[in-house]
This record gives structure tokens, C-alpha cells and sequence, in this order.
């Protein structure tokens, strides 16, 4: 369950356009590059007028539907517990302890911890087969963030990926960098490189651009493409629709609603175009390809009360899956999520109890609605849940 | 395409980079957790004890 | 005269009869075969997107959010 935590940072720099009043005596008397400045301060100014926000990030361009309605994220199979001990809140600090049963992808037990202050997010999480993946956010300030991704482990390749992200005030810059190595014979560039931009064009309309590219082998050719992203929000912020064009071939759009501050529904529709390649029926020899198109379309919905979360999903390949989360006491929830395949005739079914206590008296009283003294709090603390 | 100015290495200095960058990854690999409780019970009020930082019962 | 030109007309209409009828033995098989295409895909997706956006945002899903 990882959801950005918004990085507050303290220290604010100068923006850098004020810097152009301080009017150099040469630079603007100079008749070059005093028509550069006039230039860029009246497409400036032009951009100001235009009242245009920043659009968030690529990452999370369709965040709405696929991580916040649909239960993709938070699906498991088999029983799990979480027995989750928070020790501070500001800074927040807390270690995690999972145990689970009957699952293919959990592991038997998992360790893990989280430290967020203003600038600073880590995160680590280690198994029982001794494999580590941590995060770290680094917020040097406001705009710009760095993101570092491990995934270390015994047996399998270990992956890296190096992140910055700086937010304008009208657009957002992304590089990213998975396994980047020039460790190698010929010192070329080895791994995969993201960069992305997404711009708004209207207060509402943000339109981006992704460019990847690959070379797993400094003797294999390298690979490139380019992702088209589209996204608008309403002006009531209250429904959202996003698309992307991937260099994949895959084409991806989404709707989202928000109908009542509790109730969230979503849809969300995948199309992957492939090439598959015909044979000949006798001699078994490609004769040509063929062109394919798989797609699939996912309607969901989210209920969110004070003491419990409900999602529930449709899907046109025939899944049907719901997960319940329920808090029956302050420190004791209950999770259920099942899924039914009814093309495949397939289930699955997956119980969780989530347990929540302190590393000291005074969180202690504030999980059971009380403050120090013992006296019920006015309103329920929120828990941070990261 | 990106091609840097190659460095021609010994094969000693080479096996010292590979070594250097296993460590690394073991620093990092086994280093990670205790970062992390380190700096939690370094801001953490009461300072918890080893114990209590890694038992999963309420700890007071 | 007059008789070649009924007779002409009806081998035209028995022609296109017969194109009819050959129409409707390959109906079923041609919709089959029109749902392996890539198109239906696409045309199945792009409406069942286009269903669901118009369910979000029609009333009905108002009503299936809880009054509380």
C-alpha cells in the first residue's frame, strides 16, 4: 500500500523569472538580448494569464482509477496478518510485521519499515528469503524530488531506478532510469531511460509525451519509443478522463467519477495491439504476421465510510472481484477480497487481519480515541496510512 | 548513442571495482532496515529499546 | 418487346434472390468470423467504454451511492 506522501519542504527558492527585474546594465541595454528578455517575459507573462496549474504527475495520470477505485493493488490470496506499531507520528515512524498463509505471491513473513519526515520518505521491506526492496524520496524542495527504487536479492537480478521529478508551475518533468550501467566493454549505456513531460495546455487539458528507451545488451540493438498522454479534469474536479498511447501498441483510457465524497466509481479500458505470426498449416514455417488486438474494459467502484472501505470491480474478460475492509475495533481490522473468474470458472480468496498498536503510551491512548490524560478526543485521529 | 571516453583497466582493477561494487550491494542489501530503524528511533520521543523496535506486541 | 423486358427484370430479381439467400446461409459464419477480427475487439471495447462513461455519469449512478 504505498501512496505518495507529499513532500512539504521548508526552504523556498527564489523563482528564477523575479531574478530577470534586477536589470543587468548590459544585458538590457544590449539590443540582442534585451529582445530575448522582452520576448520570454511577454510569453511568460502570456503563460501566467492563461491561470494553468500543474498537472500532477505521469505516474499517477490515471492514479484515480487504477490505484485508488480499482482493488488490483491491494488484492492477496490466502490469510494474512499485518501486525502494524507506530512509534511517532511527526516525524512518522513505524514497523510492520506480515505473516501470511496459502498465497503463491506473498511471502511467509515480511519485516517492514517507514520513516516520512517534511523532506525525507524511506521505506524498506525484507522477506524471509532475505530479499530487500526499499524507496527512498528525497524532496529537496518544493518542485523537485528524487526517487530511488531497490529491488536486492539472492537469487534474482537485483534492480535500481534512479527517479527526478520536478513540478513547474504548469508542467511536470520526469527522468527515470532502471539498472542504467556503463560498466561494460565498450562503455555504452546499458538499462532502460524515461524521460516525460506533461504539460497543460487549458486549466483543464494536460497533454504529455514519454520517451523510452532500452538496450539490455550493449551487443543487442538498443530500443525506443514514444508514449502520447492525454488527461482532463473537470472543472468541478469532479470526474476525470485520461489516455495514453503507448510505444507498446497498448492504448489505454480511463474515466473516473467522484459522485459523493464517499462513493468513487471508475472505468477503464486496455487495448493491446500485437503482431502474432501466421504458420503455414502443413509445414509448420511462418508465411507472415498477423495483426492482434486483445483488449479488456474494467468498471469499478469505491464506498468509503469512516469504519470501513468497500471496492468491487466487473471486468469483460469475466473477472468479478470485490475487497472489503472493515475496522471492528480502533486497533483491529478485518480485510476480504475475493475474485471470480467466470470465463475460466476460477476463484480466489483472500482473509487479512490488520492490527495496529504503539510503540508508546500516547499513541496508545490515541488508537483507542482517548488523549493522554484519558479523555475521549473530539475526532478520531486519522492514522497515517502509508 | 551515448559512448563515453572508454578507460582501458587492468584486470586487478577491474576485479577491485567488481568488489567494491559487491559491497555495495551487500551494504545496502543488509544496511537498508537498520538505516531506517535507526533513524525512526532517532526521532522517536521515548527511545524505544532493540527489543521493543522489532517485537510486534504494544510495547508499554 | 414488353416480355423481354419482364424477362429481363426477373433474371435480375432472381439473381438478386439468390444473393439474399446465399446472404443468409453465411450470416452466422460471418459474424463469427467478423469476431475474430481486431475491429470487434476494438468496436467491443471502445463501446463498453463508452457504456460505462454515460453509466458513471447518468443518474443511475447517483442512486446506487447510499443516502446517509
Amino acid at each position: 500500500m504505498s501512496q505518495p506522501v507529499s513532500l512539504k519542504s521548508v526552504n523556498v527558492i527564489p523563482d528564477p523569472n523575479t531574478s530577470t527585474e534586477v536589470s543587468n546594465g548590459f544585458w538590457s541595454s544590449n539590443p540582442i538580448s534585451s529582445f530575448f528578455i522582452d520576448t520570454y517575459k511577454q510569453i511568460h507573462s502570456h503563460r501566467l494569464s492563461l491561470e494553468l496549474i500543474n498537472p500532477g504527475t505521469v505516474e499517477n495520470l490515471n492514479k484515480e482509477v487504477s490505484r485508488d477505485v480499482f482493488l488490483s493493488q491491494y488484492f492477496f490470496t490466502g490469510f494474512k496478518a499485518d501486525l502494524n506499531k507506530a512509534f511517532a507520528l511527526n516525524p512518522a515512524f513505524q514497523t510492520s510485521h506480515t505473516f501470511s498463509i496459502g498465497s503463491q505471491n506473498l511471502p511467509s513473513y515480511a519485516f517492514s519499515a517507514l520513516f516520512a519526515d517534511d523532506n525525507l520518505f524511506i521505506q524498506g521491506n525484507v522477506d524471509n528469503d532475505k530479499s530487500l526492496s526499499g524507496r527512498l524520496n528525497y524532496g529537496w524542495n518544493k518542485k523537485n524530488i528524487s526517487k530511488i527504487n531497490l529491488q536486492l536479492s539472492n537469487d534474482q537480478p537485483s534492480m535500481c531506478q534512479l527517479e527526478q521529478d520536478y513540478q513547474g508551475s504548469d508542467f511536470s518533468l520526469n527522468f527515470k532510469s532502471l539498472n542504467p550501467s556503463f560498466a561494460n566493454s565498450r562503455n555504452i549505456f546499458t538499462g532502460v531511460a524515461v524521460g516525460s513531460l506533461l504539460q497543460s495546455v487549458t486549466p483543464q487539458l494536460a497533454l504529455g509525451l514519454e520517451l523510452l528507451y532500452s538496450r539490455a545488451q550493449p551487443s543487442a540493438p538498443a530500443d525506443a519509443g514514444v508514449s502520447y498522454l492525454a488527461r482532463y479534469v473537470s472543472s468541478k474536479k469532479d470526474w476525470v478522463f485520461s489516455g495514453q498511447l503507448q510505444a507498446n501498441g497498448a492504448l489505454v483510457a480511463s474515466f473516473w467519477r467522484k459522485v459523493l465524497p464517499s462513493v468513487e466509481a471508475g472505468i477503464e479500458t486496455n487495448l493491446q495491439a500485437g503482431m502474432t505470426p501466421i504458420t503455414d498449416p502443413v509445414l509448420g514455417a511462418p508465411v507472415g504476421i498477423q495483426p492482434t488486438v486483445e483488449g479488456s474494459t474494467t468498471i469499478g467502484a469505491k464506498y468509503e465510510y469512516r469504519q470501513s472501505v468497500y471496492r468491487g470491480s466487473i471486468s469483460s474478460n469475466g473477472k468479478v472481484a470485490c475487497f472489503l475492509e472493515r475496522k471492528v475495533l480502533p486497533t483491529l481490522s478485518i480485510l476480504f477480497c475475493g475474485e471470480i473468474d467466470q470465463f475460466k470458472n476460477e476463484s480466489k480468496l483472500g482473509c487479512g487481519l490488520q492490527f495496529e498498536t504503539a510503540g508508546n503510551e500516547e499513541l496508545l491512548m490515541m488508537q483507542q480515541g482517548l488523549d493522554k490524560d484519558g479523555n475521549p478526543l473530539q475526532a478520531p485521529p486519522q492514522p497515517t496510512e502509508i | 548513442m551515448v559512448s563515453l571516453p572508454s578507460f582501458i583497466l587492468s584486470d586487478e582493477s577491474k576485479e577491485r571495482m567488481n568488489k567494491v561494487w559487491n559491497l555495495a550491494h551487500g551494504i545496502t542489501h543488509y544496511g537498508w532496515i537498520p538505516f531506517i530503524l535507526y533513524l525512526g528511533w532517532a526521532s522517536s520521543p521515548n527511545k524505544p529499546n532493540f527489543l521493543n523496535l522489532l517485537s510486534p506486541l504494544p510495547s508499554v | 418487346m414488353s416480355e423481354g423486358l419482364f424477362a429481363g427484370a426477373g433474371a435480375t430479381l432472381g439473381g438478386e434472390q439468390k444473393k439474399i439467400a446465399g446472404n443468409g446461409k453465411s450470416k452466422v459464419s460471418k459474424i463469427e468470423e467478423f469476431k475474430k477480427t481486431p475491429l470487434y475487439t476494438v468496436l467491443l471495447n471502445g463501446g463498453l467504454f463508452i457504456a460505462g462513461v454515460v453509466l458513471i455519469q447518468s443518474p443511475i449512478m447517483d442512486m446506487l451511492a447510499p443516502q446517509l
